[in-house]
């Protein structure tokens, strides 16, 4: 029984959102939290979630993928602590594990300062443009028709710099050489 | 341009995938086609599958991007033409090497990036002033070429490189990367396994064994541009014979096969070189596998046991395997690797009751059990 479910059938919709939502954000600050230092707990949960895919029978339609992998990464996750408090033969209540679970998925403030500096320098060695489309879309919250306008280009030329820099971004932030030397 | 950002080249071409797969199927949402794209990739591998989760994980951290508002995107624009990046600020990233030079001036310098202590630099003198460069196991380094283009040399391999006015031409024994500075003046050509291979701007990897790869010959794999191959010692223009046997059917948009392009090969593809230059097979190119070398990754995907214990021969000296046993030289395997650590291979192949490990000083041995 994984927890994230059992807390589901709880207290009712609204906090089942809530956690829904505080999951999925979960997962992604597991991520980051682990930028640095964590490669490993990254590519196991990487290799786990694919053994997932790969079992989701091929003829279940997925409507939005993207969002689809979340789910499958918290439910990773979420078994994982499960695994870990049956492992400790002490019994904890769900409250317990989610105060563990949330110290691994939310933000730790030493962790989110560097993050936030390491963002600055790394946007700062993109080139302007894609600087600008970035800025656009996730600060000040354009959308890519917009930004098109805004900038004269393409719809799709605002999609390709989007790609190219958050591909730049990811080598620049998750630099597996550094950790290695 | 740093050399661990030229390192990270293969992961870097994932991610931009991955980034874009996922704002398509952000974007549209109702489009099912989009939708099974990104589903196909995602979990086509443990790789992909990692680079979904990250780009989806970047996408949160961009969230608080410059939440000060200090940034002024009209500057910004005013410089859109311009596309040099702003040099990194001091101390970026821990562990990255900076370059303090602006891009255009990084191109004139040698930039000769040692990863580890043993790696061997000698000068020919034949060439003098021809420097060539060595990798031993387990070594890999990234070469700045003085024209700007890049080489990442993996383990024990070797690159000679002789530039002129006229030309660039290089040695290659082993395995290497190849980022190539457009310079339409002196065509870049790499020597290697009896083929000549040239550039066309391009990105390629080419892995010579000496004819010992299972596949034989030599392997160039296109990543960006296109290469026109040719036999040793063919003048140029003299187009590469292709062997009947073709057995991938490629993509018609990508312009394989025909008398005329039959030396060219474009981005995405693979081919098979024959130690007289002649195209042997042609396939598609897997890029996370042709490139994981860069990551010290090796990927198998039914590949026979002696040739994955060759592999990861290559980047170890210090403990090596055999593979013995007419039962065990048959087995395929697949997997993602650590190429320095054998060790997960090994507790796999311990558990088939088939086969025994047997450990003589330095060497490992798998070998069939006998009665089996």
């Amino acid at each position: 029984m994984k927890p994230a479910q059992r807390k589901l059938t709880g207290p009712g919709l609204g906090l089942a959102r809530e956690m829904a939502e505080r999951y999925a954000v979960g997962v992604k600050r597991f991520l980051l939290n682990r930028m640095k230092t964590g490669r490993q707990d990254v590519d196991d949960l990487a290799q786990e979630v694919h053994l997932r895919l790969l079992r989701t029978p091929q003829e279940t339609l997925v409507r939005k993928p993207p969002a689809y992998i979340f789910t499958v990464a918290k439910s990773v996750l979420a078994d994982f602590y499960d695994v870990k408090r049956r492992n400790a033969h002490v019994v904890c209540d769900s409250d317990t594990l989610d105060a563990a679970f949330a110290r691994q998925t939310s933000a730790d403030p030493a962790v989110e300062c560097q993050l936030r500096q390491e963002l600055t320098k790394a946007l700062g060695a993109l080139p302007p443009r894609q600087q600008a489309v970035l800025l656009l879309r996730f600060r000040d919250g354009l959308a890519y028709e917009e930004i098109a306008g805004r900038l004269d280009i393409s719809v799709h030329g605002v999609h390709k710099h989007v790609s190219d820099a958050k591909a730049r971004l990811r080598t620049l932030l998750w630099d597996r050489k550094g950790e290695r030397g | 341009m740093t050399a661990s950002v030229d390192n990270d080249r293969g992961t870097r071409t994932l991610a931009e995938r991955a980034a874009s797969l996922q704002l398509e199927a952000d974007t549209n949402p109702t489009d099912p086609k989009a939708a099974a794209e990104y589903w196909r990739w995602a979990q086509a591998s443990p790789e992909h599958t990692r680079e979904a989760l990250l780009t989806g994980a970047l996408d949160d951290l961009l969230a608080g991007i410059d939440p000060e508002r200090q940034i002024d995107v009209a500057a910004l624009e005013r410089d859109g033409g311009n596309v040099i990046p702003l040099p990194l600020a001091a101390g970026a990233a821990p562990g990255k090497r900076e370059t303090p030079w602006p891009r255009a001036l990084a191109a004139g310098v040698v930039l000769v990036l040692l990863l580890g202590s043993a790696v061997v630099t000698w000068h020919l003198a034949k060439h003098s002033g021809a420097p060539a460069y060595l990798t031993g196991a387990g070594e890999e380094r990234t070469i700045a070429l003085p024209d700007g283009s890049t080489v990442v040399l993996d383990t024990q391999s070797r690159v000679r490189v002789r530039f002129s006015a006229h030309s660039r031409d290089l040695d290659l024994d082993g395995q290497a990367v190849f980022r190539v500075a457009h310079d339409t003046a002196r065509p870049f050509r790499v020597h290697a396994g009896g083929s000549v291979i040239q550039a066309v701007g391009t990105e390629f990897n080419v892995r010579t064994d000496g004819g010992t790869v299972v596949n034989g010959g030599t392997v160039v794999s296109v990543l960006e541009g296109v290469v026109q191959i040719s036999p040793e010692g063919s003048g140029p223009g003299q187009p590469v014979r292709t062997l009947p046997a073709a057995p991938v059917p490629l993509p018609a948009e990508q312009g394989a096969g025909g008398p005329l392009d039959a030396g060219r090969v474009a981005a995405g593809q693979a081919v098979t070189l024959s130690t007289t230059g002649e195209i042997t097979h042609r396939a598609l190119v897997d890029v996370a596998a042709v490139t994981a070398w860069q990551q010290r990754q090796l990927i198998f995907t039914h590949v026979p046991l002696p040739q994955i214990v060759r592999e990861f021969n290559r980047y170890s000296s210090r403990r090596t395997l055999r593979v013995e046993g007419a039962r065990a030289q048959k087995l395929t395997y697949g997997g993602i690797f650590d190429a320095t650590d054998p060790s997960p291979l090994l507790e796999f192949v311990a558990k088939d009751p088939t086969l025994v490990l047997e450990q003589h000083g330095n060497e490992i041995v798998i070998r069939d059990r006998a009665g089996s």
